[in-house]
């Protein structure tokens, strides 16, 4: 498949430390592409060296057609990016901004820019430097659509933006893209917002590509078990080898398990573990977001207290 | 009311948006420069009044109470100007904003240094400008002024565009500040090194070009990469190495010194000699260790006992002996005195009763443009007069010039200090107190004037001696001449051609010498100059009459036989192979005063240095594995110039993790897509069965 991003063993250092390793991807165009991941997973970097703002230590990127490190003017002009911290030059006043940027894009939209500033009801005198995180954000947006982009990269752009704000920024992105042919790849930690926009996922974990989908096969691989234990029984103290195992809660007489990519033999083998009935619940979405991007395995993080408090109400 | 568009509107085309964007972001600097830059010229502006004014100070042919505050202040505020454009925008997301935009990132920079250069001429060029105009004003400064004098403010502003574009390239190189970051302003700085010491203009400005090249690629390269070495092109690569490479080897020269100078300085031995007279008239060898003078000794080397004691020592070789010295102009221009940062080919300022004696509140300058001497007023800074051969002349009228070549005296800050004035046709006596001037010698037809001098004026002596403490002493073509100041010959000789061949004649008279006899004295190399080399010397002893009493001749001798041990070995481990090489062909003296094993020592050290430093590049050369090119153009450059090169490499490139190869077991670069030593790729990820994939 031909995407707008291509990636191929994309890798980063940073001393010896593996900021993105060995990313291999292609982001359909005309897709609403999530790029997930937990903090400190490899997003922003990865972004940066899409944008040859950061150059890879081995491995390639292209965007457009066109090799990351040697991106010409004009497909810059076809690339929105927006960063996670809405950069502005603070001395200017809005509408100063849009004036400023206008003058590096041939396709400048005033209509746009007008738009999205009106949408985040900003005043065209106020300065940049004066605006709340969320108007910079709406700021930052309407200089990013206005040169009407066929690639939008946005990196965490609701970072920090109370619900409104978001609200309005999700907006602003699906007015101006709903063209077909545009193709916006966000990163993002509001899950859903990306269950909102999103129609491709692909997630970083500790700077290793571990999914990259459409949202719907996501959705249909990451599943729940319940295991009910009874009588005297308890969950096994260790648990076998489980392919795909993302998660598990523990209680007196339960295990929760959240496995990736469950088969008939992952069944198989619960059914192995003593449980006196195996049921599959269902899981939403941003709960299998979660238990993708949550630590792998069981979790220690106040299971004791989980399981007193599980007791304590079984007595009760 | 309508806004006024200027700062307010940015101006189409990128190039000026984002020359307009970085003026106004940054234009604070060129306002803070201005104020900065223009206290300190004015401060210094005070002070060389205040100098003038004090009637103590002499202006000794250079300008530089004013120029080391453009040189100091160009140099500084260029740098800071580029610091102030990069350092807050070269990273992270602002480095984003900047850079992802439709447009070349040389537009981006050339935008950028456009602003930047403008911010410097306000911050730096107005100011200079300013207190030169002010320097040029009638009544500001009591001295002959011409635009020449202004020239060092041109090559010491273009200076600072160079500190400027290191500024850029310190802000923008990916380097550790702690480390090697600052090590960019190394050609700046050697640029305004040689830009302080050249003699031309032309040649200054040649090197401020050069640099401005250097830096200015240096810069652009660097910008253009994001900051990465390793992602620019050859030439900007080699521009920023030559950067770097300076600043390393002025860090280095600092390091060592200081080390140096307290390890060696304390047991620095010299021993220096030179030849002078005694009260008595005789002609004594004088011997200097670390210059305390410790043996004298009579011309056959014998010591002379009665000159032991250094009490009496001083008295004995001073007391009653006067002297007229004569410079005779060389054949080579004197560079020293054409250099573009001194005033001494323009004007000379002249003094009366020599360097010790009080200044009235009038200067005086023999004006070479005009030929005439002008008179300022140090109070009002007003010119007062001119005085020309047929005397002093109120108000801005000039007289009529001297004719024929001025024989500038040669020596201490090119001052004339004695009461006479030295033409090809004609001496003059000077009373500048008096404003009065009068002929001393007047050359027969067809004789030209090589020198002339006259002796100090001593009012102790005048009043022991009379007149016979005053006489002249000049050198023609045809003659030599020692004349009282009534006109009576002392002595006069037929020219033998000495003058050719020697620097200086100096005529002396020891008064208490029985039959108080003239020594006329040739020297090679001037008088007053000691070193570690005896110069040629010629005597010719006469009696009052005119006959030769006798003649001396001292040949020119080395008297040490080079650089101590010490002094060579240190030498040895810090001047780089390839300069040692340099040296031994240019300077071929020196080594000849070596001795054989010295010699050997000289190149076998920065040799083995040199090898050890080569061997170090290839050890890091092969580790990360470097092009074949590139190791062999590093391990020259180490051989030639030693440790400095590998410090250069270490600072330059970039050096990234090495991992265990799974299939070698060797440790391999990361950024190498394949081992260098078996040529396996490198494994994609470990996959741990939560991986779902549709696209890829």
């Amino acid at each position: 498949m031909s995407g707008v991003i291509e990636t191929r063993a994309l890798t980063r250092y940073f001393g010896n430390r593996k900021a993105v390793d060995g990313l291999t991807m292609t982001v359909p165009r005309g897709s609403v592409f999530a790029f997930l991941g937990r903090n400190g997973s490899g997003k922003t970097t990865t972004i940066r060296m899409l944008l040859g703002l950061t150059e890879p230590t081995r491995g390639s990127s292209r965007v457009l057609g066109y090799d990351s490190q040697a991106l010409p003017p004009d497909a810059r002009a076809r690339i929105g990016y927006m960063s996670e911290s809405h950069t502005l030059y603070n001395w200017l006043t809005v509408r100063q901004c849009g004036e400023y940027q206008s003058r590096f894009y041939p396709r400048w939209n005033d209509r746009i820019f007008q738009a999205v500033v009106g949408h985040f009801r900003l005043h065209p005198s106020a300065k940049a430097g004066q605006l709340s995180r969320g108007e910079r954000a709406g700021l930052s947006l309407a200089i990013t659509l206005a040169p009407e982009p066929e690639l939008l990269i946005l990196d965490d752009p609701a970072l920090g933006l109370d619900p409104v704000a978001r609200r309005s920024l999700l907006e602003s992105m699906i007015y101006v893209t709903r063209g077909a042919d545009r193709t916006i790849f966000f990163s993002s930690h509001l899950l859903e917002d990306v269950e909102r926009v999103a129609d491709y996922l692909a997630i970083l974990d500790r700077s290793v590509l571990r999914a990259c989908c459409p949202i719907e096969t996501f959705r249909s691989h990451v599943k729940q078990f319940l295991l009910r234990y009874g009588g005297n029984a308890t969950p096994p103290a260790q648990l076998p080898s489980l392919p795909g195992l993302l998660h598990v809660r523990r209680s007196r007489a339960e295990l929760r398990l959240t496995i990736a990519g469950a088969n008939e033999q992952t069944q198989r083998l619960l059914r192995t573990l003593g449980a006196d009935a195996v049921e599959e619940t269902p899981v939403g979405f941003n709960d299998a977001l979660v238990g993708y991007l949550g630590d792998r395995g069981e979790q220690g993080f106040f299971l004791e207290d989980t399981t007193a408090l599980e007791m304590a109400g079984n007595k009760s | 009311m309508t806004q006024p568009t200027l700062f307010v509107t940015p101006p189409s085309g990128a190039f000026k948006a984002i020359l307009w964007k970085e003026l106004r972001e940054n234009f604070k600097w060129a306002v803070a420069g201005l104020v900065g830059m223009t206290a300190w010229l004015t401060y210094k502006a005070q002070f060389l009044i205040q100098q003038f004014q004090s009637g103590n100070y002499r202006y000794n042919g250079d300008s530089y109470v004013i120029f080391e505050a453009t040189v100091t202040g160009a140099a500084l505020a260029g740098l800071l100007i580029g610091l102030a454009q990069t350092v807050m925008e070269n990273r992270g997301d602002k480095w984003g904003f900047l850079a992802h935009r439709p447009v070349h990132r040389s537009t981006l920079f050339w935008g950028k240094a456009a602003a930047g250069i403008l911010i410097y001429l306000v911050a730096v060029g107005l100011p200079v400008a300013s207190v030169m105009i002010w320097m040029g004003w009638p009544g500001n400064l009591p001295l002959p002024f011409e635009w020449r004098i202004a020239l060092p403010a041109v090559t010491d502003f273009l200076c600072g565009v160079v500190f400027y574009f290191a500024g850029l390239l310190t802000g923008m190189r990916d380097a550790r500040w702690y480390a090697s970051r600052t090590l960019g302003i190394g050609a700046a700085f050697a640029c305004a090194v040689m830009e302080t010491t050249f003699y031309g203009f032309w040649p200054a400005i040649l090197v401020c070009a050069g640099g401005i090249l250097v830096a200015g690629a240096a810069a652009r390269g660097t910008f253009v990469a994001g900051g990465q070495y390793g992602l620019q092109a050859k030439a900007s690569r080699a521009a920023v190495g030559l950067s770097v490479g300076l600043g390393i080897t002025v860090a280095g020269i600092i390091a060592i010194n200081i080390p140096m100078s307290l390890l060696l300085e304390p047991t620095w031995e010299t021993r220096t000699t030179e030849y002078t007279m005694t009260a008595d008239g005789t002609i004594v060898e004088m011997v200097y260790e670390n210059n305390r003078p410790t043996e004298v000794k009579d011309l056959q080397g014998r010591p002379l006992e009665q000159y032991k004691d250094p009490a009496t020592r001083n008295e004995a070789m001073t007391l009653d002996v006067l002297s007229a010295t004569l410079s005779f102009p060389s054949p080579l221009p004197n560079r020293w005195e054409q250099r573009y940062r001194s005033t001494q080919g323009l004007f000379t300022q002249l003094f009366q009763g020599g360097h010790s004696s009080p200044l009235g509140p009038t200067r005086w300058y023999f004006v070479n443009r005009l030929g005439l001497i002008a008179a300022y007023s140090a109070e009002s800074g007003k010119l007062i007069g001119w005085m020309g051969p047929d005397g002093f002349t109120e108000g801005p009228v000039m007289p009529q010039p001297f004719q024929g070549t001025f024989k500038k005296p040669q020596g201490f800050a090119a001052s004339q200090q004695g009461p006479i004035l030295v033409f090809e046709d004609a001496v003059y006596r000077l009373d500048l107190g008096q404003q009065r001037i009068e002929k001393a010698f007047q050359p027969r037809p067809g004789e030209t004037i090589l020198a002339a001098g006259s002796s100090d004026e001593n009012p102790a002596m005048l009043a022991t001696y009379g007149e016979q403490a005053r006489f002249e002493a000049v050198s023609t073509s045809q003659r030599v001449v020692v004349q009282l100041r009534d006109g009576t010959r002392l002595l006069e000789l037929p020219q033998d051609g000495k003058p050719k061949n020697f620097y200086a004649m100096q005529v002396v008279r020891p008064m208490r010498a029985a039959g108080r006899p003239i020594f006329v004295w040739y020297a090679a190399s001037g008088f007053g100059w000691r070193g570690s080399a005896v110069q040629e010397q010629q005597i010719t002893e006469f009696t009052p009459n005119g006959t030769i009493a006798h003649r001396y001749e001292i040949p020119a001798r080395w008297t040490d036989t080079g650089a101590p041990w010490r002094e060579h070995l240190a030498e040895s481990t810090v001047v780089p192979f390839g300069a040692q090489l340099v040296a031994a062909v240019v300077n071929r003296e020196a080594v000849n005063r070596m001795s054989v094993s010295q010699r050997i020592v000289g190149l076998a050290i920065p040799l083995l240095i040199s090898l050890l430093s080569a061997a170090a590049v290839f050890s890091r050369a092969k580790a990360y594995a470097l092009a074949p090119g590139q190791q062999r153009l590093w391990m020259y450059l180490a051989i030639l110039l030693g440790p400095l090169v590998f410090l250069t490499m270490l600072a330059l490139l970039d050096w990234p993790a090495r991992e265990a190869c799974p299939a070698c077991g060797r440790m391999r670069v990361v950024t190498r897509e394949h081992c260098e030593h078996c040529n396996q790729p490198f494994a994609p990820p470990t996959m741990d069965g939560t991986e779902i994939f549709e696209l890829t």
